[in-house]
């Protein structure tokens, strides 16, 4: 289990992360949405024990009741791949160019469960056959260059789960990925998590995949967790004005509607863009972008409202509908 | 396929002949080098002597041969050796950064402070003169150079995601240094070796020239170099042919470093 209470990071005077607190158990799907620069990958960072040397950390972080504050670099060594790993966006950039990636995938087998060659090899067999990449024996002989996207990041996958985690982290996975391809990768982590009875952090910007792969979902902006729920309900009927600004800015296969001279309206964006980590405001973070901002919002930090069960929203205007 | 760059060619065609030379002089040189014949001393270039004997009556052409094998022989030796330590060094300070990574370096930069060919020289005056002890001071000064190239070269592999990838498989620093940097920082090693096998030539020659490398009857075209100072208004070919030599092999692996740059590093090519 896996235990965050109001971890924040600070890079000097700019904060990354502010007062998250999440907590995660064995077998939660949890998505993470949000803009670039919103916090995601800092928060999946602080669960790997990979934040940068120049960030302050404060608040805790506990792994099965063990408080990580004094962790030591091999001691996190000794926790990464057993308890959470972690697969990343780009599976090229992600991949050793020159190691066959039948050994990059043995190299932690090898590592962590001191497995011989012959058994790590057929362990990364049976890895590759779970994650559906076809003829696993000629492709462990292969190089990155010489897979589609897609059956690299099902490498990178195998390569997860490799010591058998107990949390994975899937920063953006589908993101350099093309439409479908990005589906069976979606399906396949859901599929895993269910199977291996292995939580699963889905941190993304594709609405779309967060709500087909998670059952639980967080809101990030500009380092807070703006909002929190179950996905459906969350997706439903967003309380946060970011979430609802988010849902709204989302393209649709159905053409938007003409107005009265028949002219096409255009996507709803968010207006403006994220503030650098050391000009967010004080108070509400989405203060200056938010079309319903009160005076107060901008100095004054929103408390926490609860729009529903196992809801939250920080907000001074959380949305009617979603209270009700 | 690419045309490979000019000086990359010329650089492998002098190596190979220098290499060539060098292996056929294991198993077969014209005459044995070391034969004196005084009655045919100075003798001119004929088809027993293709270029003639020297002040002996030895065979230029087998002492030529058997001191390129010589000269290969301690460069190989110095580059590997101090390729090897400075390598390691430099992915060593990569590896663990802070003081560690400052002190490596500060301890490089003095190391280039000295003048290369004055360092050898110091160290085979203070340890003899050995064709060993060339090998070692050789290897010596060529440990900082690597231990720059490989640390800056690996500070950048270092930023890769699949460095980060294998860092979130649990693998150590030390593990990551040796499966994932050291292979992505091949190519500037070797195009680095292969220059500096071109300055280990260059130094043994003169460590030679100067007493301090190859002992008698060892062959050295720096040896050579000498022995033909004293004669060389009676015979200033036998002065010629080892200089024409040392230029030969010095060439050869500059261009052929340089060529590999140019191949490996595409950002490096000037325009032409």
């Amino acid at each position: 289990m896996f235990d965050l209470t109001n971890l924040s990071v600070h890079f000097g005077p700019a904060t990354a992360l502010r007062e998250a607190s999440l907590t995660i158990r064995p077998g939660d799907r949890l998505g993470i949405v949000g803009e670039s620069g919103s916090g995601k990958s800092m928060l999946a960072l602080c669960l790997m024990g990979m934040a940068p040397e120049a960030a302050t950390l404060s608040g805790t972080l506990t792994i099965d009741g063990r408080d990580m504050a004094d962790a030591t670099e091999r001691d996190w060594q000794a926790l990464r791949a057993r308890r959470v790993a972690m697969i990343f966006q780009e599976p090229m950039a992600a991949l050793n160019p020159l190691s066959r990636v039948g050994d990059t995938v043995m190299d932690p087998l090898r590592l962590h469960l001191g497995l011989s060659k012959q058994a790590a090899r057929a362990r990364a067999l049976d890895l590759f056959a779970e994650v559906g990449i076809p003829d696993p024996e000629a492709r462990l002989r292969q190089f990155p260059h010489e897979l589609s996207g897609g059956q690299r990041q099902r490498v990178l996958i195998a390569l997860a789960l490799a010591c058998d985690p107990d949390l994975l982290i899937a920063d953006e996975p589908t993101t350099a990925l093309d439409a479908n391809v990005a589906l069976r990768i979606t399906d396949l982590l859901v599929r895993l998590s269910a199977e291996r009875n292995m939580a699963l952090l889905f941190i993304s910007h594709d609405l779309a995949a967060v709500a087909r792969a998670t059952s639980d979902i967080a809101v990030m902006y500009g380092g807070d967790i703006v909002e929190r729920g179950p996905t459906r309900a969350v997706l439903d009927s967003p309380a946060h004005p970011y979430t609802r600004g988010l849902l709204g800015a989302r393209p649709s296969a159905t053409a938007l509607p003409r107005d009265a001279k028949g002219k096409r309206a255009r996507l709803p964006t968010i207006p403006g863009t994220v503030p650098g980590m050391a000009d967010l405001p004080k108070g509400c973070r989405f203060a200056g972008r938010c079309p319903v901002e009160l005076p107060r919002c901008a100095s004054e930090r929103p408390a926490v409202t609860k729009p529903g069960p196992d809801r939250s929203a920080i907000c001074h205007v959380p949305s009617k509908e979603a209270l009700a | 396929m690419k045309r490979l760059p000019v000086n990359l060619l010329i650089g492998a065609a002098l190596v190979l002949l220098v290499i060539g030379a060098a292996a056929l002089s294991l198993i077969w040189t014209p005459h044995d080098y070391t034969e004196m014949n005084i009655r045919g001393k100075f003798g001119p270039p004929s088809e027993l002597h293709w270029l003639g004997t020297d002040q002996l009556g030895r065979d230029v052409v087998s002492q030529l041969m058997a001191a390129a094998r010589n000269s290969m022989a301690v460069a190989l030796a110095a580059v590997l050796i101090g390729g090897s330590i400075g390598t390691a060094l430099g992915l060593l300070a990569s590896a663990i950064g802070g003081w560690v990574e400052d002190l490596v370096m500060r301890i490089a930069d003095i190391g280039f402070a000295f003048p290369a060919l004055l360092f050898a020289i110091m160290l085979a005056a203070v340890f003899g003169p050995s064709l060993t002890n060339a090998i070692l001071a050789i290897s010596f000064i060529n440990i900082p150079v690597f231990a720059r190239v490989a640390r800056a070269s690996a500070n950048q592999i270092w930023t890769r995601e699949y460095v980060t990838a294998a860092q979130a498989a649990g693998l150590t620093r030390a593990a990551i240094s040796r499966d994932h940097i050291l292979p992505n920082i091949a190519a500037p090693i070797i195009v680095q070796a292969t220059i500096e096998f071109a300055v280990a030539i260059l130094a043994e020659a003169a460590l030679s020239y100067l007493g301090l490398g190859a002992q008698p009857p060892a062959p050295s075209w720096g040896r050579m170099l000498s022995e033909a100072q004293t004669l060389m208004y009676l015979a200033p070919q036998l002065a010629i042919y080892p200089g024409l030599c040392i230029v030969t092999a010095v060439l050869g692996f500059g261009l052929l470093g340089d060529g590999l740059r140019d191949v490996t590093d595409p950002r490096l090519v000037r325009e032409r």
